[in-house]
C-alpha cells in the first residue's frame, strides 16, 4: 500500500507533543498511547482530505479529545472514587508533579468530559467557542463543564494543598 | 454584549492547574519509537477487515471425585458474519428520522452533535421553514426554528442552510432583490441579517467555519463575515468567475456554465495555494472537488473517479448516478446505484469509498423510488427506508 506524502514526517515530528497531550487528557500513559495511535490511524485514512482542507494537528487533537470522552462512555469505567488510585503514587514522573500540589491527584477524580474541557482550556489555551466546536457541544455546556470540573478540583484538594491557592505559594508554580 | 463567565473566574486555581498540566506533560513518557509502523499496520489491518476466528476450548472433566480424562473439546469456529450494510458497520453513525414532519416533505441540512437534526421544509403548514428534530421526539416531533409565510411572502425562499453546534445560518433568495444571509445563535438570540449578497444562484453557496460565515459566488466575489455580525470582508480576486465553494477551496470552472476544454482550477482561500486539476471534463455533469474529480458521462452510468492530480483513477462499472455535479462527500464517499448482480435481481444503493475502491450496501433498491429516495449533504447521506422512516448516515463518524 503506497504511503501518502508527508504522513510519516508528520507522525515523526508530532509524536512527542501528541503523546504529552494524550497523557494530560487521560492521566495515564497507556490510554495516552491508545489515544495517539487511534487518532493517527484515523488521520491516515483521511490524510488526503485533511492535508488539503484542514490542519492535521488540529484534526488529531480534536479526534483525541472526542475519543477520550466517547471511550469512557462506552467502557463505563468508573474512576470516580473517593480514593485516589494508589498506583500513580509510584510513577516517578507523576511523583514530581504531585510534589507541587494535589491538583494532579484531584484531576483523576474529575469526570472525563469535564477534564477534557479543562485540558482544552488550560493546557491547549483554546477559547470556549473552539472547545465547543471540537467537542461538538454548545458554548454554554463548555462553561458549565469547566465550572463543575474546577469545583471538583477545589472540593478534593487536601486542606494542606489548598494553601497553594494563597498568594504566597504561587511563586512555586 | 457578552455575559460574564463565572467559570473563567478561576483565580489562583486556574494558574495552578495550568502549571500542573504543563508539568504533567513534561513527565509524560516518550512515544514508542515504532509508532509510525504501528499506525500503518493497524490502518492496513482495518482496511483489510480481518476478523479473528474462535479458539479451541479445553475442558477438564472430574469424574467421581477423581480427576478423570482430560478432554479437549474443539469448537467449530463461529461463522464469521461481517456486517454488510452501512448501518451494520457503523450503527452509531446512523440516525432514524420520520419521512415527513407535519405532513411536509423536508431535506436534512445539518446533524448536530447532541443528536438534533436541522431540516428544511418548503411547505410546513404554509411556511417555508427551518425546523429541528429532537432525537427523542421531545417536546414535540419537531420544533419550528424559522418560518416564512408562503402566502404573505411568495417571492421569498430559503435557498441554503448550514449549521453547527453554535450557529444556524441560511440564505434567503428574494425574487427581484438581492439574496440575504441570516444567522441565529442556538442559545436563543433573535435572527440577524448579516449581509445582502447579490444573486447567488441555486448552488450551495454558504459555509460555516466555526463562527465565521463564508458566502458566494456573487458577481463581485466571495466574502466572509462573523456569524455574530460585522462588516463582510471580500476575498480579493474572487469576483467575475463561475465557481463552486468547497471551503476553504474554490473550484473554478467545474460543472455547468464552463467551456468544455477550460481547465479546472482549484484555489485555497486560506493558504493561497492554486492548482489546475489534471482532469478533462467530458460532460457538463462531470465535476471536481478539492481532492477528487468525478466523470459520470451524459447518462450517469460511466463513472470514473480520479484525484485532482490525475492519480488514483478508478472506473466503477455497474454503477450509476442521477446526480449532476456529484463530488465525493467529505472528499471520500459517493452514494451510487448498483445494478442487480444477476438478471432480474434487485439492485442496491451503495456507499463507495473512492480512496480504497470498496463499497458497502446502504440498502436494496425498492421497486419504485420517489424523488426523495436519496439525499446528500455536506457530510451525510440520507435514504428512505419505508413510507414512514428515513435514515441518515453521518460520514464524519465513519472510517
Amino acid at each position: 500500500m503506497a504511503e501518502p506524502d508527508g504522513f510519516e514526517e508528520f507522525v515523526s515530528r508530532r509524536a512527542a507533543a501528541l503523546t504529552r497531550y494524550g497523557f494530560v487528557l487521560s492521566g495515564n500513559p497507556h490510554d495516552a498511547a491508545d489515544l495517539v495511535q487511534e487518532a493517527l490511524v484515523r488521520l491516515r485514512g483521511a490524510w488526503g482530505r485533511v492535508q488539503r482542507r484542514d490542519d492535521p494537528e488540529a484534526y488529531v487533537r480534536t479526534t483525541m479529545a472526542r475519543l477520550h470522552v466517547s471511550w469512557w462512555r462506552k467502557r463505563r469505567r468508573e474512576r470516580l472514587t473517593d480514593a485516589v488510585p494508589e498506583r500513580w503514587a509510584y510513577d516517578p514522573g507523576i511523583a514530581r508533579v504531585e510534589e507541587d500540589s494535589g491538583i494532579w491527584r484531584a484531576l483523576a477524580l474529575v469526570p472525563p468530559r469535564q477534564r477534557t474541557v479543562l485540558v482544552l482550556r488550560y493546557y491547549e489555551g483554546l477559547a470556549d467557542e473552539t472547545i465547543a466546536d471540537r467537542l461538538r457541544i454548545s458554548r454554554g455546556t463548555v462553561r458549565s463543564q469547566a465550572q463543575r470540573g474546577l469545583r471538583v478540583l477545589r472540593d478534593h484538594l487536601d486542606p494542606h494543598d489548598r494553601d497553594i491557592l494563597s498568594t504566597e505559594r504561587r511563586r512555586h508554580v | 454584549m457578552s455575559e460574564p463567565d463565572p467559570s473563567r473566574d478561576d483565580g489562583a486555581l486556574g494558574v495552578v492547574l495550568l502549571g500542573t498540566l504543563n508539568r504533567a506533560a513534561e513527565a509524560a513518557p516518550p512515544p514508542p519509537p515504532d509508532l509510525y509502523r504501528t499506525v500503518t499496520r493497524r490502518y492496513a489491518r482495518r482496511r483489510s477487515g480481518l476478523v479473528a476466528t474462535a479458539a479451541a476450548v479445553t475442558v477438564l472433566v472430574l469424574l467421581g471425585g477423581v480427576v478423570g480424562v482430560l478432554r479437549v473439546i474443539r469448537h467449530e469456529p463461529a461463522p464469521v458474519t461481517t456486517p454488510t450494510t452501512v448501518e451494520g458497520l457503523w450503527p452509531d453513525a446512523v440516525r432514524t428520522l420520520p419521512t415527513k414532519i407535519g405532513d411536509a416533505d423536508y431535506t436534512v441540512e445539518a446533524l448536530l452533535a447532541d443528536g438534533r437534526t436541522i431540516v428544511h421544509a418548503r411547505d410546513l403548514r404554509g411556511l417555508d421553514a427551518i425546523a429541528m428534530l429532537d432525537p427523542d421526539g421531545r417536546p414535540a416531533p419537531y420544533q419550528l426554528v424559522v418560518g416564512y409565510s408562503r402566502a404573505m411572502l411568495p417571492d421569498v425562499q430559503i435557498a441554503d442552510v448550514v449549521a453547527n453546534d453554535g450557529w444556524l445560518v441560511w440564505r434567503l433568495s428574494r425574487r427581484g432583490s438581492a439574496d440575504q444571509i441570516w444567522s441565529m445563535r442556538w442559545s436563543g438570540d433573535r435572527p440577524r441579517l448579516l449581509a445582502e449578497a447579490g444573486s447567488l444562484g441555486s448552488v450551495p453557496s454558504i459555509a460555516l467555519d466555526g463562527d465565521r460565515v463564508i458566502y458566494g459566488p456573487s458577481p463581485t466575489g466571495v466574502r466572509s463575515v462573523p456569524a455574530a455580525g460585522g462588516v463582510p470582508t471580500l476575498f480579493p480576486g474572487t469576483g467575475g468567475r463561475y465557481w463552486r465553494l468547497h471551503w476553504p477551496w474554490l473550484v473554478v470552472g467545474s460543472g455547468m456554465n464552463r467551456a468544455p476544454d477550460a481547465p479546472i482550477e482549484l484555489w485555497n482561500l486560506r493558504t493561497g495555494e492554486r492548482i489546475t486539476a489534471k482532469f478533462r471534463q467530458t460532460d457538463y455533469s462531470d465535476a471536481c472537488g478539492p481532492v477528487w474529480c468525478v466523470a459520470r458521462g451524459a447518462t450517469g452510468d460511466r463513472i470514473v473517479t480520479a484525484r485532482v492530480d490525475g492519480t488514483g483513477r478508478r472506473a466503477w462499472p455497474g454503477y450509476r448516478t442521477n446526480h449532476i455535479g456529484l463530488t465525493p462527500i467529505v472528499d471520500r464517499y459517493l452514494p451510487l446505484y448498483r445494478e442487480g448482480r444477476t438478471a432480474g435481481a434487485p439492485g442496491s444503493l451503495d456507499l463507495v469509498d473512492v480512496v480504497t475502491g470498496r463499497a458497502v450496501k446502504i440498502r436494496t433498491m425498492p421497486e419504485t423510488t420517489p424523488p426523495t429516495f436519496l439525499g446528500t449533504g455536506r457530510y451525510f447521506v440520507s435514504w428512505l427506508v419505508d413510507g414512514r422512516h428515513k435514515k441518515v448516515l453521518d460520514l464524519r463518524e465513519i472510517d
